[in-house]
């Protein structure tokens, strides 16, 4: 018997997660830092179009980020899946 | 002030605890020789959760909602998979908020309804930002 395999991706996989619990961050730039907040794991489709690269040091972009309204955020860990809406 | 979401929960299963229910009312006379007898035992989480993948926790805020037995710090249990019907209590996308009101879905009308007199329904249209995140199936009150 064959088996059939299926490969899901997502796209901005741990933006598109955040924006799940908080729907206000729709069509906005965001990005999701690596632990402690160290480098770009994940940006939005506006985020992208701000130039930000995906890996990008965030200590390296905050200023011109905030000056954009960019708004990061901590993956949400498997482990302890508790996240906040709203 | 508008009943809507404070935090989000993901349900912890892996603890079990089986709560035996008594079957005999609590006396208040003449106890039950029945009494000692337990009968099923209650996994709380089994009772709850039908589809523990598309299920989450949710604590309000806000008094919107009071008639429908949900106060303000209540936590609701929210299942995400399924389809919402005429008169569910649901949580709901509006203007980017999680906001828990009651859905009514009529011939062409979609319609917003709290359960407060001091609020007012609101009727969905086709420029409005709307979607139903999850159908509430239950309230836990803490008295």
């Amino acid at each position: 018997m064959k088996s059939i395999f299926a490969l899901v991706d997502c796209n901005n996989f741990y933006v598109s997660c955040e924006r799940v619990f908080q729907p206000h961050l729709e069509g906005k730039p965001v990005v999701v830092l690596s632990n402690n907040d160290g480098c770009v794991v994940s940006r939005s489709q506006e985020a992208k179009q701000l130039g930000i690269k995906m890996g990008v040091a965030f200590f390296e972009i905050k200023d011109e980020a905030e000056k954009n309204g960019v708004m990061a955020f901590p993956p949400i860990t498997v482990s302890t899946p508790t996240c906040h809406g709203g | 002030m508008q009943t809507k979401v404070k935090i989000v929960y993901k349900p912890d299963r892996s603890t079990k605890r089986l709560q035996p229910i008594f079957m005999a009312k609590v006396p208040a006379g003449f106890p039950s020789p029945a009494a000692d007898y337990e009968e099923d035992k209650l996994d709380l989480n089994k009772h709850l959760i039908r589809n523990p993948a598309a299920t989450f926790f949710v604590r309000v805020t806000g008094d919107s909602m009071v008639k429908a037995g949900i106060h303000d710090g209540d936590l609701l249990v929210v299942d995400r998979s399924i389809e919402p019907r005429d008169k569910n209590v649901v949580i709901a996308i509006v203007n980017g908020e999680l906001t828990v009101k009651r859905i009514r879905i009529r011939k062409n009308k979609l319609t917003l309804e709290a359960e407060n007199e001091n609020y007012q329904s609101r009727e969905i249209d086709e420029e409005m930002e709307f979607e139903v995140w999850g159908v509430v199936t239950n309230v836990i009150h803490a008295l």
